[in-house]
Order: C-alpha cells, then structure tokens, then sequence
C-alpha cells in the first residue's frame, strides 16, 4: 500500500498562543501515527498566524483519523483543516 | 513568457491500475524528470549487466526523489502541455480518506480515469468515478491503460469492451459523453501517451498528451453568488470580530453587508486580509480574515456560511441527495441519522427515505422505494437535518453540495445534494 501526504492548517485557539511550542507539541502527538515532513507558520489576518503541517500517513483503513483526532487533541489548538492531499508517486 | 494556465488533475482508478505508471510516464515524455536522475539510474542498470534503458528505474528515481523530503510548497508532481501546466492530485485509494476529498482539497479541474484493460471496470473504478462526480470534476479522460497486456496484445475488442462498460459506469453517475476522452494506453510501455502507437494501428484517435491539451479551462467560480463557509472565529482587540474561511465562490469586499446563515446576522464587512495583508477583494480559493461590524463572536461559527443579503446562503427543512454507500457494516433504512460532513458542517441528518436505487451497470432505477440500502449501492434519498444547516445544490454550488456520511468514526457514504426544501 502507498503513503498519503496531506497538509493541515492547525488555527490555534488563541493570537496569543506560542507556535514554536504548539509546533513541539505537534510533533510529540504525531509519532508514531505520521511522519511530519514539513512544518511552516503561515500568517492569515489581524495578528492570527497558522501552523501548517506536512503530514505522511499510509493509505489504509482509518485514513488520516487518528492523526486528525490527535491533532485537534492537542491543547491551544481551535481547529485542523485539510488544505490539501494526494498519494506519494 | 507568460506562465501557461495551470489546471488541477486528479488521477483515479482501481488499486494497480496503473496511476503512478502513467504519471511517471507523462513525467518522463514531457521532459520534467531531471536528466542526472534519469542518466544515474541508467549507470546503475548497465554496472548490473541489464543493457536496455528500463521504464521501472524511472519509477525507482521519483520514489527515491520523494525521500529526499519535500517542501510544503512543492507537495505535488507537475508537467506541462503544449497549453497547460498541470499539477497532479493522486487519489488516495482507500474510502477513508474521502470524508478529506469532499470537505478539503481544492477542486480539481479535470479526472484521469485509469482502467487496465485486462481488468476493466473493479470495485474501486466505481468509488472514484463517483467520487469524481461528487466533486463536481465535469471533464475526464478514460485512459485504458495495459493495452501491452491484453490477449492477444493491443486488442481492439479487448479496447472496446472495456471503453462500453466504462462508458455506461459514467453515464450512471450523470457525465455527459461530450466531456469525455476515452484513448487506449500502455504506460509502461509509452504507447499512445504522448506519440501514436505502431502497435495500434487499428486506433485513429488522439494521444494523452493531446487530450490533456483538449482539455478546456473552467470558469473560476468568481461570478457566482458569494460563499464563504466559516473555519473558526475569533475576536482581537480594536479590531472586533473575525471570522476565517476560504472563499468558494463569488467575491467577497469590504463595505458591503452579508449574512450569515443559518445564524441568521447580518453583518459589514470592513478589511479583508490574506497573509496578514489587507487586500480590496478575495477570490474563490483564497483563505482569508476579515472584520464585521455589527455581529459579535458568538453570534456565528463554524459551520456558518456567509453570502449576500439578496441571495443568501440556502438553509433547508430537507434535501433529496445521490449517495454512494461505500462502507456500512449491514443495512441503511429510512430513519438512520449518521452525521454529514458538509463544507465546515457536521449536522446529524435523518434519511426519511430511500426513493430509489440505482443500477451502476445501466444506470437505470433498479427498484423504487427500496427498503434498505447497502455497501456498494448507488440510490436517490430524501434527508433532514436535525438542526438548521445551509446546503446547495451541487449544480449550482459543487464545493457546498457535497458531502461525505460518517458514523461510528468510518465514512459510509459519499454524496451530492440534487434539490432542497427551502426552510
Ligand atoms: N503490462 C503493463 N503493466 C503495467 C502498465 N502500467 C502499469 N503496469 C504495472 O502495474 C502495476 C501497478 O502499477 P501502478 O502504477 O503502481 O498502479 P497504481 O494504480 O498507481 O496502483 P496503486 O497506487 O497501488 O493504486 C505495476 O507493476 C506496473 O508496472 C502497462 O501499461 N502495462
Ligand atoms: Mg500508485
């Protein structure tokens, strides 16, 4: 079976929030279920900035659910939206 | 030069169809797998006694490329046309990475349909090509693909046969022939995909290649009402409220009024900001922020969407939808009461009736009024929503017309939205 990569855009719950540690925790929650391939803070509006990740699961049964319901987990953060997804050649 | 126009393509089909044999294929034949990959495994191949340049190292080199890591940015595989540039959206194969599909990605533009000739039409090529429909994706390319592999080789019956019982696979869903280009193909072997086969000489149509470059550009969604599905959102002080959200359709601009349903507030749009800039309108696609005056935070949420006071978006008492049941362990019967995902919604949704079931062989009514639906049946349902919901028609709205059916944490369906009861 072939690998998925699918990027998110984790919106914290807050402006305040610290990405750098939100980033940590992240990649704490993640082993094991994804490798994170890429990690990026990307600016939306009005101070609010975003975390987007780079996340490579296998495409089988489950798809990207423990990897979401981890994300969304994770303290600080509102929301994990898919932005984008395709197989691996 | 000016850049070409870029299109989004998504590869579907049947596990080992041949998917990642045709990109790789299109790759190489367009010149976008660089030389020094390509030469080194040539090398390698020769230092092991195999004389003759091999398909399979190309394979080999864009594995081995993707492990070097890739930038957020780069997530995907492109190549050019004559008229295009392309980037590619391979389709994961299992069902449980619809829910994404639906509710995610951006929209592709155009579908590749690989069905190996060997095989023709399997379980999996009825998944995605409904899929492919659901995502309002109106043209595709049929690439039937192992021609090599057929018996005897290159058989033009073989090629017939299966090109029929796709053609009537498409036509239940709802494609029209006229957006659809079936061609005969060997990726492996680099037959009809981007020069005329010698070893079709019975096939007088076009290459790949120049149905990729047949293919036309839709209209970017901007003259349509507006849309705008509320992610999150939130306050900051001196600025107000902020609501965040990716425009699907329409435009949207600061001092105008919208509203928010099924809320119901109305509210002006002050500054708009994309990257933390401020800019004088946002388009489909873009992902943005803006302020509102005149509704605070929790008046509104996720799940909202946003459009114009004189054409707002649709809040129904019920909708009839086409779904695709693609993972129930028994039995759907009227009064089942799963959650849609439906842009950023999820609303518990009672199915009042199951009016009809669909035959994907003929795409003809299979039986009216069936009793229950199962795993692998197409049918016509009549759906309400337990609490207030906005839902489009996906002729009218595709991005806001779909939606994928979840219970007990699995995707059990997939579907489009054909009409709605008003509330
Ligand atoms: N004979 C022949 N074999 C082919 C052709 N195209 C692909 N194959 C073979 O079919 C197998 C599957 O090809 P893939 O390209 O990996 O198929 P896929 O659709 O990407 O498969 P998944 O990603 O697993 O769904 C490989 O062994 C390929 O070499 C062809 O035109 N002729
Ligand atoms: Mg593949």
């Amino acid at each position: 079976m072939g690998e998925v990569a699918i990027t998110y855009r984790i919106l914290p719950e807050t402006t305040d929030i610290d990405l750098k540690e939100l980033g940590d925790r992240v990649r704490d929650v993640s082993e094991g279920i994804g490798k994170i391939q890429g990690m990026q803070e990307k600016p939306i509006a009005f101070g609010l900035t975003a975390l987007l990740i780079r996340v490579i699961i296998e495409d089988k049964e489950g798809g990207p659910d423990e990897i979401e319901s981890a994300l969304s987990g994770i303290s600080g953060v509102q929301s994990v939206e898919v932005m984008d997804m395709t197989r691996l050649l | 030069m000016a850049e070409k126009p870029h299109m989004n393509l998504v590869f579907i089909g049947h596990v080992d169809h041949g998917k990642s044999t045709l990109v790789g294929r299109m790759l190489l034949e367009t010149g976008h797998i660089e030389q020094h990959i390509i030469d080194k495994y040539r090398e390698q191949a020769e230092a092991k006694g195999k004389g003759s340049f091999e398909f399979a190292w190309v394979m080999d080199a864009l594995k081995e490329e993707r492990e070097r890591g890739l930038t957020i940015d780069v997530a995907h595989k492109r190549f050019n046309s004559d008229k295009y540039y392309f980037t590619i959206i391979d389709a994961p194969g299992h069902r449980d990475f619809v829910k994404n599909m639906i509710t995610g990605t951006s929209q592709a533009d155009a579908a590749v349909l690989v069905v190996a000739s060997p095989e023709g039409v399997m379980a999996q090529t009825k998944e995605h090509v409904f899929l492919a429909r659901t995502l309002g994706v109106g043209q595709l390319i049929v690439a039937i693909n192992k021609m090599d592999a057929t018996k005897p080789p290159f058989s033009e019956e073989r090629y017939n046969e299966v090109k029929e019982e796709t053609t009537n696979l498409l036509k239940t869903v709802g494609y029209k022939m006229d957006n659809v280009q079936c061609l005969p193909v060997s990726a492996f072997k680099g037959d009809n995909t981007v020069k005329a086969s010698e070893n079709m000489g019975w096939y007088k149509g076009i290459t790949m290649l120049q149905a990729l470059d047949n293919l036309t550009l839709p209209e970017k969604p901007s003259g349509k009402p507006l849309r705008l599905p509320v992610q999150d959102v939130y306050t900051s002080t001196g600025v107000g409220t902020v609501p965040v959200g990716r425009v699907e359709t329409g435009v949207l601009k600061p001092d105008t009024k919208i509203m928010f349903m099924p809320s119901n507030k109305v509210g002006e749009v002050k500054t708009i900001e994309m990257h933390h800039e401020q800019i004088t309108q946002a388009e489909p696609g873009d992902n943005v922020g803006f302020n509102v005056r005149g509704v605070s935070r929790n008046d509104i949420r996720r799940g909202d969407v946003a459009g114009p006071v004189d054409d707002p978006p649709t809040v129904v008492k019920s909708f009839t939808a086409q779904i695709m049941v693609l993972n129930h362990p028994s039995v759907i019967t009227a009064g089942y009461t799963p959650v849609f995902h439906c842009h950023t919604a999820q609303v518990a949704c009672t199915v009042e009736a199951i009016q009809k079931k669909l035959d994907p062989k003929t795409g003809d009514v299979k039986e009216e009024n069936p009793d229950f639906i199962k795993t692998g049946d197409a049918a016509v349902i009549k759906v309400r929503p337990t609490r207030p919901m906005v839902i489009e028609r996906a002729k009218d709205f595709p991005q806001l017309g779909r939606f994928a059916i979840r219970d007990m944490g699995q995707t059990v369906a997939a579907g489009m939205c054909i009409d709605v009861e008003q509330k």
